[in-house]
C-alpha cells in the first residue's frame, strides 16, 4: 500500500512538472512576440498623428485582465516527505508523506464587477513507522462570489481573511478557524480554513469599514489522539501496546471526546460577528476591531480524573482513572464559550524600520485550573513587531508577544505573564532563486521553543524545491515541549501549473 | 537705414530666441519634466524580461495603473504572470513636500499588504533592476539640477541634465537625456556613492498615444549585476476615468492570485 501511494504521488508530481509549460522559453522568441505586439501598437498610432488612439491589443498571454470576462484555471501541487529525527521509545511515525493538490477556478467579469473563486483542497497523508496509515480528504477551499463596486464590495461564500498586522502569530487574525491537526508545521495562512461567511466592505471617505457575518460557527480542527501531533499524542497506543491489564487498556480505550452539539449545530444563534474600522492618522495605518465569537479552540469539559490522566499520565492518575471513573465519565466534551474580543492594530515606518503592533482584550477566555476544572479569565494580548533589512539584504523580522491573564489564579500550563519572542531571518541569493530562512519561537516563562530553518530553490517559475526541519523543546505541559520527540527534517516540492 | 534697423531687430530677435533657448535652467527643466502632462490617469500592460549575464531570461506580465491626484501621483502595479508571482501587487502614494512616498507591497502568501520601509527602497523591486527608489518620481527640489550639454538621443534633440541628490538617495548623481520637445526622459545614467556608473536606463522606442509621448520599450541595465530588465508595453490607455478606490490598500488586499 505504502509503495502504491508513493508511486501515485511521484507519478502525479512528475506529470505536473512535465505538463507545465516551460517558463524559461527562449528569451529571444518571447522578446520577438512582445516586439510584434509593440509593432501592432505602433500601427495604431502614427508617430506624427497627435490624435491617434492606441487600440487595445488582444493579448494571448495567460492572465489577460483587460478583457471584459476572464476565466482562469490554475493548479498547485505540493509534495513533502518528512523523516523523524528524534529517537524515542514511544510509538511514533518515522516517515511521513504529504500531498496537497489545489485546483482553482477563477472568473471575473469587468462589466458587472462580479468575480468568483472556486477552489478544492485535496490532501493525502501517509504515516509509517508505528501505526501505518494513509488518509485522504477533500476539503472545500475558498469558494465565493465577490461583487466589487467603487465604494463598497460584497462577498458570499467560503472565504479566508487576514486581519491584524503581526506575521505568523494570530492574535486578531481569528475570523477563520485553523487546522491544527498537524500542529504548526504548515504556514499560518495554509492552516487557515475558509468558513462560510458574508462580508461587506464600505469605503467612507478616508475610513474603511468591514462587516463579516459568519452564520454558522466552525471550530478549529484538532486531533486529541492517535497522531504524533495530537494534543495527547500516542498515549492511547502506548497503553494499548504496553504491558497493562485488560481493565486498564479498556478504561483508556473508552476515553473519547464528544462535540458540544449545541454550539456546533448549524443554527443562526451560533453566528459570529466581526467588525473592523480601518484608517490612517498622520503616517500611521490603524484598525479597530470588535468580534463576537466563540472560542475556536476546544476546551475539555467532563471528569477531572480523566483529564488529570490525559494531561499528566502518571501511574497514580491511571489507577484513579480505572478505579474512580465509569465508562460514561470517560467521554469528555469539547466546550466552546462565547467571547467578546476588542482589538486594535497599527503599522508605520520609523527611519529604516517597519513598526507594527496588535492589542486585543478577550473576555472570558477558558483555562484549566490546577485541578483540571474549567475557569474563565479575561486575557490581554500585546504584540509588537519590527522589521529591518540590512545593507547586505538580510531581512530580519522580530516580534514580541505579551499575554496577561487578569484575576490570575494557578492555571494549568499558563502563567500570569507569558512572553513570546518570534524571530525570522531570511536572505535571497541568485536573483531570488535561492532563499535561506529561519524562524525561531521562544516562550520565556515555559522555556519551550520551535526552530524552523528552511532552504528553498526555485528551479523554474513554477517549480520550487524546499528543504528544512523542525525542532521543538520544552517541558511536557508547555506548548512545544510535548512534541520534542517529533523533530523532523523534510524535503518538498511545490509546482504551480 | 530702414534695412539696417530691420536687420538689427532680426539679430536681436535671433539672439533673444537663442538666449531663451539656452536660458532654461536645470531646475526649470526638472520642473518641466515633473509637470509634463502624462494623462489624468493611465493604464499600461507590460511584458517584462529579466535577463541575466548569460542571456537567460525570465518573463513577467504586469499591469500598471497611475492617477494624478492634484499633481501627486498614485501608482498601482499588479503581476499577472508567472504563477509564482501572480497576485503580487504594489501601491505607491506620493505626498506633498519632502515627505517620502508611502509604499505598500501585497504578497499573496502573506495575505495582507505590508508597508515598505525606506531602507527597503534601496532593494530591488521583485528582483528587477529597479529599486523601490526607482519606482518613485523624485520631486525637483530633492536634487540640484544642472544642464551640462545637449546631444541627440533616439534621433531627437536632448538636454543633458545632471541631478545631484540633496535629500536621501542611493545614488550620488543621475545624468539624464531629456527630449527638448516633450520633456520626456529618454536615458539616465545612475552613479553610486563612489561616483561610479552603476545603472543605465534607456528608452528604446517612444510612441505618441492620445497625444502623449509614451516610452513603449525601455531597458534598465545594472552594470554591477550584469543584469537587465527590458519592459515592452503592449497596451496603453490614457484618461479612462480610473476610480480613486483602485489606489487603496483595500484594492491591494482584494487581489487574488
Amino acid at each position: 500500500m505504502r509503495i502504491v501511494v508513493m508511486a501515485v504521488f511521484i507519478l502525479m508530481s512528475f506529470s505536473a512538472i512535465l505538463n507545465a509549460e516551460p517558463d524559461d522559453q527562449p528569451y529571444l522568441d518571447a522578446l520577438k512576440i512582445a516586439e510584434l505586439k509593440l509593432a501592432m501598437l505602433n500601427t495604431t498610432g502614427d508617430k506624427d498623428n497627435n490624435d491617434s488612439k492606441a487600440e487595445e491589443i488582444k493579448d494571448d498571454i495567460e492572465g489577460n485582465r483587460d478583457s471584459e470576462t476572464n476565466i482562469s484555471f490554475k493548479q498547485r501541487l505540493e509534495f513533502r516527505i518528512s523523516e523523524d529525527m528524534a529517537s524515542s521509545d514511544n510509538c511514533e511515525s518515522q516517515h511521513r508523506v504529504d500531498l496537497r493538490y489545489r485546483p482553482t477556478l477563477k472568473g471575473e467579469s469587468a462589466l458587472s464587477k462580479l468575480r468568483f473563486v472556486s477552489e478544492l483542497d485535496v490532501r493525502v497523508a501517509g504515516e509509517y513507522g508505528c501505526c501505518d496509515s494513509t488518509e485522504g480528504e477533500v476539503l472545500v477551499g475558498e469558494n465565493f462570489l465577490f461583487l466589487d463596486n467603487d465604494r463598497w464590495n460584497l462577498s458570499l461564500g467560503f472565504r479566508k481573511f487576514t486581519w491584524g498586522k503581526l506575521d505568523k502569530i494570530a492574535v486578531i487574525d481569528r475570523v477563520n478557524p485553523y487546522d491544527m491537526r498537524d500542529f504548526f508545521v504548515w504556514d499560518k495562512n495554509e492552516r487557515k480554513l475558509p468558513s462560510f461567511n458574508c462580508a461587506l466592505n464600505l469605503l467612507l471617505r478616508d475610513v474603511e469599514v468591514d462587516f463579516i457575518f459568519v452564520p454558522f460557527f466552525t471550530q478549529d480542527k484538532y486531533l486529541f489522539f492517535n497522531s504524533d501531533w495530537a494534543i495527547f499524542g500516542r498515549l492511547k497506543e502506548l497503553i494499548e501496546k504496553g504491558s497493562y491489564s485488560q481493565t486498564v487498556k479498556t478504561a483508556v480505550e473508552q476515553i473519547k471526546v464528544a462535540d458540544d452539539g449545541d454550539v456546533t449545530k448549524r443554527r443562526l444563534r451560533n453566528a459570529e460577528y466581526n467588525v473592523r474600522i480601518r484608517g490612517q492618522l498622520k503616517d500611521v495605518d490603524f484598525s479597530f476591531y470588535y468580534m463576537y465569537h466563540y472560542n475556536h479552540v476546544p476546551v475539555l469539559g467532563g471528569s477531572k480524573i480523566v483529564k488529570a490522566f490525559l494531561y499528566n499520565p502518571t501511574e497514580s492518575n491511571l489507577n484513579a482513572l480505572v478505579s474512580q471513573t465509569s465508562s460514561e465519565d470517560r467521554v469528555l466534551r469539547r466546550e466552546y464559550n462565547r467571547l467578546n474580543i476588542i482589538g486594535m492594530d497599527f503599522e508605520t515606518t520609523f527611519y529604516d524600520w517597519g513598526i507594527r503592533g496588535e492589542f486585543a482584550w478577550f473576555s472570558k477566555m477558558p483555562f484549566l485550573d490546577n485541578h483540571y476544572g474549567l475557569c474563565y479569565k479575561d486575557l490581554l494580548f500585546i504584540g509588537l513587531g519590527a522589521d529591518y533589512t540590512f545593507p547586505n539584504d538580510l531581512y530580519m523580522n522580530w516580534q514580541f508577544l505579551e499575554q496577561i491573564v487578569a484575576n490570575y489564579i494557578e492555571l494549568y500550563g499558563v502563567d500570569r505573564y507569558s512572553h513570546t519572542v518570534v524571530l525570522s531571518l531570511s536572505k535571497s541569493f541568485f536573483d531570488g532563486d535561492l532563499e535561506l530562512s529561519i524562524d525561531f519561537v521562544k516562550r520565556f516563562p515555559y522555556d519551550d521553543y520551535l526552530v524552523n530553518p528552511e532552504l528553498s530553490y526555485r528551479l523554474t517559475n513554477r517549480t520550487k524545491f524546499i528543504f528544512g526541519g523542525y525542532w521543538f523543546g520544552g517541558s511536557y505541559n508547555s506548548i512545544f515541549g510535548p512534541y520534542t520527540d517529533n523533530d523532523f527534517v523534510y524535503g518538498a516540492f511545490d509546482v504551480r501549473f | 537705414m530702414k534695412q539696417a534697423t530691420l536687420n538689427f531687430i532680426v539679430f536681436l530677435f535671433i539672439i533673444g530666441v537663442a538666449k531663451v533657448g539656452f536660458c532654461l535652467s536645470g531646475g526649470e527643466l526638472a520642473e518641466k519634466i515633473y509637470n509634463r502632462y502624462d494623462g489624468d490617469d493611465s493604464y499600461f500592460k507590460v511584458k517584462m524580461f529579466l535577463v541575466n549575464e548569460n542571456g537567460k531570461a525570465r518573463e513577467r506580465l504586469l499591469e500598471i495603473y497611475t492617477k494624478d491626484f492634484n499633481g501627486l501621483n498614485k501608482t498601482y502595479i499588479v503581476f499577472l504572470s508567472p504563477l509564482d508571482i501572480r497576485g503580487t501587487a504594489f501601491l505607491s502614494i506620493e505626498h506633498p513636500g519632502d515627505k517620502d512616498d508611502t509604499q505598500y507591497l501585497f504578497l499573496p502568501t502573506l495575505g495582507r499588504a505590508r508597508r515598505i520601509v525606506s531602507s527597503q527602497k534601496n532593494r530591488h523591486f521583485v528582483n528587477t533592476d529597479y529599486t523601490y527608489e526607482d519606482m518613485q518620481r523624485r520631486k525637483p527640489f530633492m536634487d540640484e539640477h544642472k544642464i551640462i550639454g545637449q546631444q541627440e538621443f533616439l534621433e531627437r534633440p536632448c538636454y543633458i541634465l545632471e541631478s545631484i541628490p540633496k535629500t536621501r538617495s542611493q545614488y550620488s548623481k543621475r545624468i539624464s537625456w531629456v527630449d527638448k520637445n516633450s520633456y520626456l526622459i529618454l536615458a539616465t545614467d545612475f552613479y553610486d556613492k563612489k561616483n561610479k556608473k552603476v545603472k543605465e536606463f534607456r528608452v528604446e522606442k517612444i510612441q505618441k498615444i492620445d497625444g502623449i509621448w509614451t516610452p513603449v520599450k525601455t531597458t534598465m541595465y545594472d552594470l554591477k549585476r550584469k543584469h537587465k530588465t527590458i519592459m515592452i508595453t503592449t497596451t496603453v490607455k490614457y484618461n479612462q476615468g480610473l476610480k480613486d478606490s483602485l489606489f487603496t490598500v483595500r484594492q491591494l488586499e482584494s487581489e487574488y492570485d
